[in-house]
């Protein structure tokens, strides 16, 4: 299962996987939602609830939940953890750099 | 290196970064669940902390929870489940479900723990709690995949609140039904003597709407005032010295309305306590006991009555007996008399029997009197009057004359010949100012009446009967032609109005 948060013609792909309401998986869509705030436009992100369907977490090799997939553009990058720490989850998607390009 | 070789070691480095990653991640504990390969694909295990929401919520909801194997044994259970059946948590775990059920019920249940384990259903159960009072609930039992062994979620709701509401309500509606059909006037009052409830009868009685309002204004009583002191313990459940308060009964009351002054009632009244014993009010119970009344004072006049007549009668017979044989000339001329005289006697009884000792009409007892003597044609005997009620004590003695009379005419006069004729008439008249009835005895055609025979008991009783029993007269008239004999006595005055009235 999925749940886009926005979507219109995605420079990003985003992918969290959750699972269920733990409260990893409640703490990381929270603080995705606040981290889209600060994505260049446009993107788009899918919430993936693997104790719905665990057989989702094959596409991504899902190990760890919660996980954020950066899938478009290549190369995949992942974040492991509820994405609390924002700077770490933008450099680590190599988001920082794209937002710098965005902008300029 | 080759730049192959130099891809492929770059590339594994970012899995080797990657993977290291992600068990940091985990050694931080930036993650609750894991993805495992299970044997029907991957699975999502959970790590300490992250079922925290579930758990609270299980634990704190109002219902029972537990897992249960297929064969009923409890692999765990909430708090609220070892407290329904007060039973220590710490003993739930590893027993089976059956030992919270009756012994008959063992059936049904692993019944509902085999069909449950391919889908979810609920069925409404009695658990035997530890301190043995039982425990009604709805079992809703359903599978939980686990992908071991097969096993179930079961949650217990208890009914114990519902099946006291619903039992409430029953009551209810069965105290309701008891005052509706109830043809005593029950009332009902809480502590402060108002009436709450009452039934359609003491609505009749209260001729106004009633509830809401005081009993004493509803219902003024006429009591005693220590009957009205014992009354008031019980509506307000108070009594001194700490005594629970005495229930009232049959208490003789009249109520003081215009329309009730009349009527007598039975007053019975008892406190209503809670289950703790608290008052609540009382019942009152009216029972109109007027006619009731009315019967035990007429029964008593009956039997006074009756004990008058009894002594009067005893001496009529005395007298008649004694003055028979006197005038007898055998034994066999004075068993026809006397039989016939007791005859007349026991006729008046009859009559005074079926009017319940209430007025009689003289038509009524003219035609009982000359009964045995219509056969002889119907132009023979004749009678014709007004409606004319007769007092009870004149019954007797009138009885007695019509007997005397009717005795001479079959034996010597109109209905002794073929062809005689009777005529009994009456009219309603007055002697000095008061209303009497004269009655007429007419006998034509019979013997030639030559002389006035020698003075008989019958004539004597004729005579004496006239003047002293019916307070009246009687005058015998023997003519050639025949016997005529006119009788005259008082009457009461109301009761032949009424009597006119009725028949008009």
């Amino acid at each position: 299962m999925s749940s886009p948060i926005t979507s219109e013609v995605a420079a990003y792909t985003l992918r969290l996987y959750v699972a269920g309401q733990s409260p990893k998986s409640v703490a990381a869509i929270r603080n995705l939602k606040k981290l889209c705030e600060q994505l260049p436009q446009p993107y788009e992100v899918q919430i993936v609830d693997l104790s719905v369907n665990p057989a989702l977490a094959q596409r991504d090799e899902i190990v760890a939940v919660p996980t954020l997939v950066r899938s478009l553009p290549p190369p995949i990058k992942r974040i492991i953890g509820d994405l609390s720490n924002t700077d770490r989850v933008l450099l680590g998607l190599d988001l920082l750099l794209d937002a710098d390009g965005a902008n300029g | 290196m080759t730049t192959a070789a130099e891809g492929e070691v770059e590339a594994l480095r970012q899995r080797l970064a990657e993977v290291e990653g992600t068990l940091e991640a985990i050694r931080r504990g930036d993650v609750d669940a894991l993805v495992v390969a299970g044997p029907s694909g991957p699975q999502v295990f959970t790590l300490q902390g992250a079922q925290d929401p579930y758990r609270m919520l299980v634990e704190r909801m109002n219902d029972g929870a537990l897992t249960v194997a297929a064969d009923g044994t409890v692999l765990y259970c909430n708090r609220r489940f070892a407290e329904l059946t007060e039973t220590p948590l710490e003993q739930v775990v590893g027993r089976s479900l059956l030992s919270w059920v009756p012994a008959g019920r063992h059936d049904s249940v692993e019944q509902l723990l085999q069909e449950a384990v391919h889908q979810p259903l609920h069925r409404e159960m009695t658990f035997v709690r530890s301190g043995r009072s039982l425990l009604p609930a709805l079992v809703w039992a359903g599978p939980l995949d686990t992908g071991d062994e097969p096993t179930l979620l079961v949650t217990v709701t208890d009914l114990t609140a519902r099946l006291h509401t619903e039992e409430l309500a029953s009551a209810e509606r069965f105290a309701r039904s008891l005052l509706e059909q109830a043809t005593e006037a029950v009332v009902v009052c809480d502590t402060t003597g108002r009436i709450t409830h009452l039934s359609r009868a003491a609505e009749r009685l209260s001729g106004s709407a009633a509830a809401g309002r005081p009993f004493h204004d509803v219902f003024p009583l006429d009591l005693l005032p220590s009957d009205h002191e014992a009354l008031l313990e019980v509506v307000t459940g108070i009594a001194p010295a700490g005594n629970k308060p005495a229930c009232l009964q049959g208490i003789e009351v009249t109520i003081g309305h215009r329309a009730l002054k009349d009527r007598h009632f039975l007053l019975s009244a008892g406190p209503l306590t809670d289950s703790g014993g608290n008052p609540m009010g009382c019942t009152v119970t009216l029972t109109d006991i007027t006619e009731r009344k009315r019967g035990e004072e007429h029964q008593a006049m009956l039997v006074a009555e009756l004990n008058h007549r009894v002594k009067n009668i005893l001496a009529i017979v005395r007298s008649v007996a004694s003055q028979t044989i006197t005038n007898s000339a055998s034994l066999t001329a004075f068993k026809g008399a006397f039989d016939g005289r007791l005859r007349a006697l026991a006729l008046a009884h009859d009559i005074l029997t079926m009017q319940r000792w209430a007025d009689t009409r003289l038509s009524h007892l003219v035609a009982e009197s000359l009964a045995p003597y219509r056969g002889l044609g119907a132009d023979r005997v004749t009678t014709a009057g007004p409606e004319v009620l007769l007092p009870t004590q004149i019954v007797v003695p009138l009885a007695m004359t019509l007997h005397e009379l009717t005795t001479n005419a079959v034996k010597y006069g109109a209905l002794s010949a073929k062809t005689g004729r009777l005529e009994v008439n009456w009219v309603l008249t007055e002697d000095a100012g008061l209303p009497c009835v004269a009655i007429t005895w007419t006998e034509l055609g019979g013997p030639p009446v030559a002389a006035r025979p020698a003075t008989g008991f019958g004539t004597k009783l004729i005579s004496r009967l006239g003047a002293y029993d019916l307070d009246g007269n009687a005058h015998l008239d023997f003519k050639p032609e025949g016997l005529t004999c006119t009788l005259r006595f008082p009457i009461s005055e109301r009761r032949n109005l009424l009597a006119t009235v009725e028949a008009g």
